[in-house]
């Protein structure tokens, strides 16, 4: 059965065609959110809830774009979101701390290990998803699409709703920053 | 002292460490947990109120009943009670003024 069967027969309410789309392309949804909120617990909640909104608002999908350039925007929007929530609740905390009221909330986070990275570079990976963490949303996007789901600029464009040369320059900016952070990162290290 | 050049290196092995990386696995009970979620959201949705449109004529038959009874409160102060009605009838009859600016004009009137 093709994409655009499976959709039709989702809009009508046929729950094993949803049960295909879930088994598709929840792999690429899980793994997207991964590298966005770098943690395996909160990745799994964001992978639900974007299922969830596809079988709610699947007669919002009309068709315009790739389904899987749709699934890749809602799964973006969720990751970035549950981030906001994440950094929201963790500010509130560390209020709280300053007051001697839920000491125990404020913790550092762990280190991240992507596990779809091989062992050799598991170390060098995890300092460089730190500093993915701290660029602004847009850079993070563009940067996490193209490395860990290996889309295209083109591809990246259509998903970000942008042109092919925005996402050349938010690259080129990821980068850079991307590089400061890092050796920034090092150089303390030594000192 | 630091050596940039380890550095360099340092930071450019760290950006290309992730260039050979493989796909995460989901959670292969993900479906379960999504069903599961969207049973709850049917049982919430069931709620009465949780439907928008109940709750906005809910909301509208509220407005509509404050409103029917302020207005209905209004026409009853500006009538003429009965008590007001003997207090006009007892004035007619003495020619009494009834109203401040009546009663100024009388005054006036008698000098």
């Amino acid at each position: 059965m093709n994409e655009l069967e499976l959709i039709d027969r989702l809009k009508g309410g046929d729950q094993a065609a949803f049960k295909s789309i879930v088994e598709t392309w929840q792999d690429m949804v899980y793994n997207t959110s991964l590298g966005i909120v770098q943690s395996v617990e909160d990745a799994e909640d964001v992978a639900q809830e974007v299922f969830v909104q596809v079988y709610e608002s699947i007669n919002q999908f009309k068709g315009d774009s790739k389904f899987s350039t749709w699934l890749y925007r809602i799964a973006v929007t969720k990751s970035l979101d549950h981030l906001r929530k994440k950094k929201r609740k963790k500010r509130f905390a560390f209020l709280q701390s300053l007051f001697g009221v839920n000491e125990e909330e404020v913790r550092h986070t762990p280190d991240f290990n992507h596990p779809g990275v091989g062992l050799e570079n598991k170390e060098k990976a995890s300092v460089l998803f730190k500093a993915i963490d701290k660029l602004p949303d847009n850079q993070k996007t563009a940067f996490t699409l193209h490395k860990l789901e290996g889309l295209s600029y083109q591809e990246v464009a259509e998903v970000m709703e942008t042109t092919v040369s925005s996402v050349e320059s938010l690259m080129h900016r990821a980068k850079g920053n991307l590089k400061k952070i890092l050796t920034d990162y090092y150089q303390n290290l030594k000192e | 002292m630091s050596n940039p050049g380890n550095i360099h290196d340092k930071v450019e092995q760290a950006m290309s460490s992730i260039d050979k990386v493989g796909r995460a696995k989901s959670n292969p009970f993900l479906y379960t947990r999504i069903m599961a979620s969207l049973a709850d959201d049917d049982k919430r949705e069931r709620t009465i109120f949780n439907r928008p449109a109940i709750a906005l004529a809910s909301v509208l038959f509220i407005i509509l009943m404050n409103s029917l009874v302020f207005f209905q409160n209004s026409e009853t102060s500006t009538a003429v009670g009965p008590a007001q009605e003997d207090e006009q009838i007892f004035a007619k009859e003495y020619n009494y003024p009834l109203t401040t600016a009546d009663r100024l004009y009388s005054v006036n009137d008698d000098q």
